[in-house]
């Protein structure tokens, strides 16, 4: 009776773990080499980003205490700077104001209003990727703010990277200097097209483009806007060494980011106008 | 119980290590307490609540870090088994192996992640980082006992013989009442 017991056990704790193993393996056979979240795993991203969030908003507040006691020091000083400083901003302020208006006006009139960039959302920084091996980033916009993957990240700088994915509230962006990224690049002066790829580390790698192409350190690299992701003519960066080997078709172009990868805080979306389209439909119906 | 303490202890160690840790200047590097959790536990927990957790840490990895899903829950699997096997074999959970212990699964976590990103993206010629992994090394050799100190504390608050926290302890019967 004991050994018929104990065989009946055993046969509940092989098929206990049988069934916890194949699950397992049906688990990462399904997930292997997806690009994807699925939905638990956006509601993770959407949780565990909050957190993130909140704990940027800490460190804002420890280094604002901080910077504000530095601050205190010299502070007449610096205040009496300030104030002349500001006047010649407001003056330069004006000139501005001026400029952007008459831009405007000349943009209405010359009709271009179809090549002006769509409308941009900015975001901040919320997580880093902890590997050594990835450069991705999180950010406190997703997908219930009309973000959607593959729409381009940029800064006023120039072109930092593209929407991997999104939950409602945040997103992954793939860094443009992450190997896995590729984009349609021109060198300004010319039209040279390359694809650019990012090195792993804080630069680029201009591929594809010919022994006899004129291209010198310094050149401007632009987004070519071929392939509908990020616009025509976004800053790069710069050409920082050219080496022309004997062998093979290709130049080896090395490019300095426009963007100081280190120093990332704010950035801005550019959205497709389709997607907040649908978003106002969405809030239409609402 | 412990499966789950240690799950939201690996997941507020993530966080910390993606948001506040970030802002140290870039040749400190980012201090990785959340490894140091991994290899821990892989050492500590018994091998189905071990492979569960394990599990689904590299299953939240996996949202946070790269672009391939999968390669993380994959290789702390790898990792526990390999550490798992060791245990039985060599006396690797003594104090003055802790070390080189986090060290060697540090490097041997490395070269799983790389080869499983280089064989799903060939196209893309992944450099490797010396530099990067010497000082994330350094760091981890630095950071190790501590945490271990810090996690054998977490590891006493959780077991009920031994917790401080009242609730935890287990209830003796009163023997001279029966």
């Amino acid at each position: 009776m004991r050994k018929k017991n104990k065989k009946s056990r055993q046969i509940k704790i092989f098929f206990l773990f049988g069934s916890i193993l194949t699950f397992i393996l049906i688990l990462i056979a399904s997930t292997v080499g997806r690009q994807e979240l699925n939905g638990p795993q956006r509601l993770a991203l959407d949780l565990i980003g909050k957190g993130q969030y909140v704990m940027i908003r800490l460190t804002g507040g420890i280094t604002g205490i901080w910077t504000n006691y530095v601050g205190l020091l010299h502070v007449r000083d610096e205040n009496t700077r300030l104030r002349e400083e500001l006047d010649s901003f407001k003056a330069t302020n004006i000139k501005y104001r001026e400029a952007v208006a008459t831009n405007v006006r000349l943009s209405k009139l010359l009709q271009l209003k179809d090549s002006l960039p769509p409308p941009t959302l900015t975001a901040q920084i919320v997580g880093r990727d902890p590997s050594l091996w990835f450069r991705t980033i999180i950010i406190d916009r997703g997908s219930s703010e009309g973000v959607e993957k593959g729409m381009p990240v940029v800064t006023v700088e120039g072109v930092v990277g593209q929407i991997l994915d999104t939950s409602p509230n945040y997103s992954k962006v793939l860094l443009a200097n992450d190997p896995n990224s590729a984009i349609d690049v021109l060198v300004q002066k010319n039209r040279v097209q390359g694809i650019l790829k990012g090195n792993g580390s804080s630069g680029f790698n201009l591929l594809y483009v010919l022994k006899n192409a004129d291209v010198e350190k310094g050149d401007a690299i632009v987004t070519s806007g071929l392939g509908d992701i990020f616009p025509k003519g976004l800053p790069v960066g710069k050409v920082s060494e050219v080496t022309k080997s004997k062998r093979g078709m290709f130049q080896k172009i090395d490019i300095e980011p426009a963007v100081d990868f280190s120093q990332l805080e704010y950035l801005i979306i550019i959205m497709h106008e389709s997607s907040l389209a649908a978003q106002d439909l969405g809030q239409q119906h609402h | 119980m412990p499966v789950i303490s240690y799950f939201f202890l690996g997941v507020f160690l993530l966080v910390v290590q993606t948001s506040l840790l970030t802002i140290l200047p870039d040749w400190i590097g980012t201090p990785d307490p959340f490894f140091v959790l991994i290899v821990f536990t892989a050492m500590r927990l018994e091998l189905v609540h071990g492979a569960l957790l394990l599990l689904l840490l590299g299953l939240v990895m996996d949202i946070f870090s790269g672009i391939f899903l999968g390669i993380y829950p994959i290789t702390y699997l790898l990792l526990f088994f390999v550490l798992h096997g060791l245990a039985k074999k060599l006396a690797i959970q003594e104090v003055v192996h802790r070390i080189p212990l986090v060290l060697a699964s540090f490097l041997f976590a490395n070269s799983l992640l790389y080869s499983f990103a280089t064989f799903l993206a060939p196209e893309n010629e992944l450099p490797w980082y010396w530099k990067d992994i010497l000082l994330q090394t350094l760091l981890l050799g630095l950071i190790t006992m501590p945490m271990f100190n810090v996690f054998e504390a977490f590891d006493t608050l959780l077991s009920p013989k031994k917790s401080g926290l009242f609730f935890l302890r287990p209830k003796h019967k009163n023997t001279f009442r029966d």
